[in-house]
């Protein structure tokens, strides 16, 4: 039975007075996953993969285990997946990996929408600056939506990459990720879903999806900062050139020369952040364990609210697409204020939104505004938080009377 | 409630609302700023004649806070030199960086005394006054070589 009131209390945090609603930017973190960080450096603490007296072999049993608990819970083979920092790192560690190994080369085009997080659209930018590959846009609608038509627009000018989120992070719009997958796959363009947003709220095998490369962050599903993943298909990973260089990713080393280890070894440079795995491995189990059709319903049913009730007042602008493509999400503007004040004003109510430009500025300009208040839900939120949230707003005009 | 108000003092709203240093100078420099946690752009005009600032003006969007704050900055920087200029946008950037500054020199930069328990919001405040300074260190660098 899933009961948002009987999660909370699986998470500390949340017993303070706050409607934190702003998850796409981190969310909380339940007890088990601090527990087993904990638990972590006072039983297993050891570097791994180097020695073999007991507490090295708890250490890397504990990292191993976590990669095959999030392995599988993608879908992929445990050598399919990679640690890294997060989602920046990991299309980080793609884009120069491509270009170095010649996966890429001067002129070949890279396709990205405007709907992407600056993280998925600046390492490709920069590739093109730096080393002559060339951008193609595949432009979002009014309200933030992808259409197929326009990513078929895209990949037929002969793109080699399509980089694309599977959520975009300042609108909440679910892409039709799967059948972007699909177009790129009849023409054997390589893709790259930004799964940082879609992840957390979307169960995405990506066997299913056929993706070729998926990056996303444990911190936006709660789990720690500073741990994230990157899943590439074997026979692309095994033709890829290391990212960083270093202990753990070596097979041999010569003065002649350097051999690499397997994968994902080979990707997997210098001492892991083993406790930040052992965190996001208990973050996937908890996430594991819930009933998937109702979190997503539950949120789902919180956002629209959100969107429906905000809407029916008049000096709120709410956008992005309020149908079944929007979830989670609800970034709005209050008419004649700036979104730092009307997040300013909602802290005094104790509601926790983001406001700014969401590190999307090529998608709110491309709607239209500089930048916005973004209220965003998880399933431990309760009409609660989002009824303060909209009183909160519905008060507004007492502290700043000119508004509307 | 209280703490919002320390902030959003009345004095602050009504700078915000009668913003009437707003928009272009016709042939004086001006130089942008940005805020880089929020995106905020604002743009600063000086008009110079002989050393002494004769018209300043700004444009660009921005909250409460940094549009008020230029509203008050540009009323403070009319006739007065560029050296004199600089140390009063130092003394005012100091003052919402915690340092002690001493209150009489403030003016009515004084009114925005109460950003300063609100770190995050430091930098709305101050958003004008680095573009004004990276503008008058141009304009004395003009000046110094024309003369």
């Amino acid at each position: 039975m899933f009961s948002p009131e009987q999660i909370r209390k699986d998470f500390h945090i949340l017993e303070e007075e706050l409607a934190y609603l702003d998850n796409a930017a981190t969310t909380q973190k339940p007890d088990n996953v601090i527990n087993a960080i904990r638990h972590y450096y006072m039983k297993q603490n050891s570097n791994v993969h180097r020695s073999n007296y007991e507490l090295a072999e708890l250490a890397t049993q504990a990292f191993e285990s976590s990669r095959r608990t999030i392995a599988n819970f993608i879908g992929s083979e445990p050598e399919e997946l990679i640690f890294t920092r997060g989602t920046t790192e990991s299309i980080n560690l793609l884009a120069y990996s491509f270009f170095v190994g010649g996966l890429i080369e001067a002129g070949d085009k890279i396709a990205v929408t405007i709907a992407e997080h600056h993280s998925n659209f600046v390492p490709w930018q920069q590739l093109s600056k730096r080393f002559g590959t060339e951008m193609v846009y595949v432009d979002t609608d009014d309200e933030g939506r992808i259409s197929l038509s326009e990513v078929k627009k895209a990949l037929d000018k002969g793109v080699k990459l399509l980089a694309f989120t599977g959520m975009s992070n300042s609108l909440g719009v679910v892409m039709p990720y799967v059948e972007i997958c699909h177009l790129a796959k009849e023409r054997g363009v390589l893709t790259v879903l930004d799964g940082a947003q879609l992840v957390p709220h979307h169960k995405v095998n990506v066997k299913e999806v056929g993706c070729d490369f998926m990056a996303f962050s444990a911190h936006k599903m709660l789990g720690p900062m500073g741990i994230g993943a990157l899943y590439g298909r074997r026979e692309l990973l095994e033709k890829m050139v290391p990212f960083l260089y270093g202990g753990e990713m070596i097979d041999e080393v010569t003065l002649e020369d350097t051999t690499f280890n397997v994968l994902p070894y080979k990707f997997e440079a210098g001492t892991p952040n083993v406790a930040g795995t052992v965190g996001f491995g208990e973050a996937i189990r908890y996430l594991a364990r819930l009933e998937w059709g109702k979190v997503q319903e539950h949120v789902k049913k919180l956002a629209d609210v959100l969107i429906h009730e905000l809407e029916r007042i008049p000096y709120v602008e709410v956008y992005g697409p309020k149908d079944e493509t929007q979830h989670s999400i609800v970034s709005f503007n209050i008419k004649g204020l700036h979104p730092h004040d009307v997040s300013q004003y909602l802290n005094s109510w104790k509601v926790a939104v983001r406001s700014g430009h969401h590190c999307a500025q090529p998608q709110l300009k491309r709607i239209g505004v500089p930048a916005t208040c973004r209220a965003s839900v998880y399933f431990y939120n309760t009409e609660r938080d989002v009824e303060r949230m909209l009183e909160a707003i519905k008060n507004i005009t007492n502290e700043f009377p000119w508004v509307g | 409630m209280d703490e919002l108000r320390e902030l959003y003092t009345d004095t602050l709203m009504s700078f915000y609302l009668a913003p009437d240093r707003k928009g272009k100078i016709a042939d004086a420099q001006g130089l942008e700023g940005k805020n880089l946690s929020c995106g905020d752009r604002i743009k600063v005009f000086l008009q110079v004649e002989d050393g002494v600032i004769k018209d300043a003006k700004f444009t660009g969007y921005g909250c409460v806070i940094s549009q008020s704050s230029a509203t008050v900055m540009c009323r403070m920087l009319l006739n007065k030199r560029l050296d004199e200029a600089k140390e009063m946008i130092d003394r005012f950037i100091d003052f919402m960086q915690g340092k002690d500054v001493p209150e009489e020199l403030l003016g009515d930069a004084l009114y925005f005394e109460g950003v300063r328990r609100f770190p995050s919001r430091v930098k709305c405040a101050t958003l004008a006054w680095h573009t004004a300074k990276e503008l008058i260190q141009k304009l004395k660098g003009i000046q110094s070589d024309a003369g």
